[in-house]
């Protein structure tokens, strides 16, 4: 018998009235060896996170749990709460996706991680910093003991991770369930942290990793288990999965990955989307220069010394870690923060150095999609209002406004239904579109994308990308595109920076960039780049 | 089959026992409660079965009865009836007070917030030193400069709780100026005062008014204390704290006097700030 039976596992969320109550798990059944390592792979709302926090009896309180977990020959589906508290940390370690939510702010990280060893009572009390010492180091924490005093807040997104993973660790389970482990972390540092879960999986611990990311589980997983609408579609090797796919949303859920190879395809249907618009054919005309800009927040130069160039049409990317300044160039290149010296240019007039009242007429020439939709509309507006803020703002008559709501919402793939749903009746996918589509109302020439799809799940992120390329196809869109993620940059952009502590320290065709990296640091972001087994090239 | 139907049976009960959405019974209650005392400040002669007024001394400190039912004070007017008649009072001052300060506070918590700098540093050190001062002691302080009676302790209720809602409209506007939908408006070219009454003013007004309900309870209750003081209405008007300092010199002869006031005034503010917190955790809870 295996280490974790999951037996016809059915979770339903029950909501006010029968209407409501959702079917998250339907007939689950897998099981997990030490040493092993399964993973769950779907969309958001497939029912893989339900899973996870059913297994450790964290479903919650309007959930009602059904079938059968065993682990080591106990079944835990029948455990009282008490009981509960004596399987979490000691046999089931839980490593959760957002390490600065899920770590106690006004805790040192010390502490937190010697929680389950004094809660289980695993040590005598004097150990206890010993193995703390010891489980950080495990983890990859450099100089730990100098560390322990230090508060969340203060650890960057990999340190956090670490610590979380070493307090899931401390209580030595035999299963350690990952839920989205590295979805908040740049690549670099999510290749660092599967390389860790990877040691303790060698080291014979039980992982259970949930993703909605096939490439990211590609390299660790012993099985993987495709879930759709609260079922399992789909399970086998990784090489099972990825070069025979034998289910119809698998395959779509691995054409959906973004790289090199699906430029100027479309991710959702595979094909080409008509003429692929060559750049070079194109007259270069600059249409938005940055020169020598440079950008501090205290004393640190957050863009340094940055130039570039952008021509009508072709779509820029820039690549780098966090904190690598991207973020801050896009909010130059908007106008949303001012460069402490150098100029960016927009069509040959200075851009950063015009008075707030003078640039807001010119303002619908440059417009953002940002990370997170969600936060970027004010949450009382239904679509409707959020639309017609913009159609306002570019003075368009207000008679002629339904006729171009309802063109702008089709152009993104919404209908008229939508206009009456407020943000938070979305989903990420609909509200990127809305934000894409209000960007789209002030007809821009230079759309700003700062990360628009990394909040999204692989699928959601393959229809937002083609909306983004069938875009600027149509309307010659010039577009700077701002990512962490090196596979989209490859599939959308023409050409491409890579950024690393606020400096260009590569910039060219994607092509040579990233076939031919010259710079060390754009040969460690490539490497850090999950990979899927080879047959994927054919 | 029939193994499936006993399991889904038994499924649909454990539902039924998840289920949720009720209105909790001391909500409930707490609405009752606050629907009668507004009938009774509405509508005092539909419920009250005496004149509030109408001495009888014959029938002076008669304890509770079936014609009298929480029993009749000193000059036999009936208590239940007078009772009746000083919810008006009561929720009258509490509601207007709280609007009052919510008004005002909204007018300084956006000023400071929106200007910031030199403008937002002396507001917020004048609301300093006033929050330095407890509630009543400024209350107090404001009737001995304006003088006793109803609109007086109303509005020195008000000035009172001006500074919590300014603070709290001030914090509130900090966050929203920053959020990502006012930068989206200014993105869009829109002008920084369209900005201002689209987005900031109704986010920020928003919450406050779900946290000034909250706020209503501890007005009512600071003008009972006020009247109780005599610094409120003057007899014979039946106004609970001021019924309240009148029955407390006739507690050994007759205790319902000065108990029955207090009964309802207790019963009014747990109610207001019972629904008041009912509100603000659903109002939450769907944010």
């Amino acid at each position: 018998m295996a280490l974790l039976e999951v037996r016809d596992l059915s979770i339903r969320f029950v909501g006010h009235s029968h209407d409501e109550d959702v079917q998250a798990v339907r007939g689950l059944s897998f099981s997990l060896d030490a040493g092993e390592c399964v993973a769950i792979v779907g969309e958001s709302g497939s029912g893989k996170s339900a899973t996870a926090r059913a297994l450790v009896g964290l479903a919650g309180d309007n959930a009602l749990v059904e079938g059968s977990v065993s682990l080591g020959g106990r079944e835990l589906l029948k455990l009282s709460q008490r009981d509960w508290l004596g399987v979490r940390g000691r046999n089931i370690g839980f490593v959760l996706q957002d390490a600065l939510v899920s770590l106690d702010p006004l805790r040192k990280i010390g502490r937190e991680v010697a929680e389950t060893i004094e809660r289980h009572r695993l040590l005598p009390r004097g150990e206890i910093k010993g193995r703390v010492v010891e489980l950080l180091t495990q983890v990859g924490m450099s100089d730990a003991e100098s560390r322990l005093g230090a508060y969340a807040h203060q650890l960057s997104g990999g340190l956090r991770q670490r610590a979380l993973i070493a307090s899931a660790l401390s209580g030595d389970p035999s299963l350690l369930i990952a839920d989205e482990p590295t979805t908040a972390l740049d690549m670099v540092v999510q290749a660092q942290i599967l390389k860790l879960l990877n040691g303790m999986k060698q080291a014979g611990k039980a992982l259970l990793l949930i993703s909605h990311d096939l490439a990211v589980v590609a390299e660790l997983a012993d099985r993987i288990i495709v879930m759709r609408d609260g079922e399992a579609v789909e399970s086998g090797t990784p090489m099972q999965i990825f070069s025979d796919p034998q289910h119809d949303y698998t395959r779509a859920l691995l054409a959906a990955i973004p790289s090199a190879r699906t430029r100027g395809l479309s991710l959702v249907t595979g094909s080409g989307g008509g003429e692929s618009g060559d750049v070079s054919l194109v007259p270069r005309v600059p249409v938005l220069e940055v020169g020598e800009v440079v950008r501090t927040f205290g004393k640190r130069a957050a863009v340094d010394d940055v130039s570039l160039t952008v021509v009508a049409g072709e779509t820029l990317g820039i690549v780098g870690a966090s904190g690598s300044g991207k973020t801050t160039l896009a909010r130059l290149i908007m106008g949303l923060e001012a460069p402490d010296s150098g100029s960016v240019t927009l069509k040959g007039a200075d851009w950063s150095a015009l008075h707030e009242r003078q640039r807001r007429p010119l303002r619908h020439l440059v417009q953002l999609v940002s990370q997170d939709p969600m936060s970027a509309f004010d949450p009382r507006f239904t679509v409707e209002r959020i639309l017609d803020e913009a159609l306002e703002a570019r003075g368009f008559e207000r008679a002629g406004w339904a006729e171009r709501r309802l063109a702008l919402l089709r152009s993104v793939g919404l209908s008229e239904m939508h206009l009456g749903r407020r943000p938070r009746q979305l989903s990420g996918g609909q509200r990127q579109r809305v934000a894409i589509a209000r960007a789209l109302a002030m007809e821009p020439e230079i759309l700003v994308c700062d990360e628009p799809v990394s909040a999204l799940d692989v699928s959601t992120q393959a229809q937002v990308l083609d909306l983004l390329l069938d875009l600027k196809r149509r309307l010659g869109l010039t577009i700077v595109f701002v990512s962490h993620d090196l596979g989209v940059v490859q599939h959308v952009s023409d050409r491409v920076v890579v950024m690393n502590e606020g400096r260009i320290v590569e910039e060219g065709a994607v092509e040579e960039v990233l076939a031919s990296p010259r710079h060390e640091y754009t040969r460690a972001l490539l490497a850090a780049q999950p990979r899927l087994p080879e047959r994927m090239a054919g | 089959m029939t193994n499936l139907s006993i399991e889904l049976g038994g499924a649909g009960k454990a539902a039924g026992r998840l289920r949720r959405g009720r209105v909790p019974f001391g909500v409930a209650l707490a609405g009752l409660i606050i629907a009668f005392m507004a009938v009774c400040a509405v509508a005092p002669g539909f419920v009250a079965p005496y004149d509030p007024y109408a001495p009888d001394l014959l029938a002076s400190l008669k304890p509770p009865s079936p014609a009298h039912i929480f029993g009749t004070d000193q000059l036999g007017r009936d208590i239940f009836s007078r009772v009746v008649h000083g919810a008006s009072y009561s929720l009258y001052i509490g509601l207007c007070a709280t609007a009052l300060a919510v008004a005002a506070g909204i007018v300084i918590g956006l000023s400071a917030g929106v200007a910031g700098g030199f403008i937002d540093l002396a507001l917020m050190r004048v609301i300093d030193v006033l929050l330095a001062f407890p509630g009543l002691l400024m209350s107090m302080a404001v009737v001995a400069f304006l003088g006793t009676g109803v609109t007086n302790i109303l509005i020195a209720i008000a000035i009172a709780s001006i500074p919590g809602y300014a603070r709290i409209v001030r914090a509130q506007v900090m966050v929203v100026r920053t959020s990502g939908y006012v930068e989206a408006a200014r993105v869009l070219g829109q002008p920084p005062m369209r900005t201002l009454l689209r987005h900031i003013l109704p986010n920020t007004v928003g919450p406050l008014i779900v946290l000034s309900t909250l706020g209503i309870g501890s007005a009512i209750l600071q003008s009972a204390a006020l009247s109780y003081l005599g610094l409120g209405p003057k007899a014979p008007t039946p106004e609970w704290g001021l019924m309240l300092a009148e029955g407390q010199g006739y507690l050994r002869r007759g205790w319902w006097v000065g108990i029955f006031p207090g009964v309802f005034a207790t019963a009014t503010i747990i109610s207001t700030t019972v629904l008041g917190r009912y509100i603000k955790a659903l109002t939450d809870g769907r944010a």
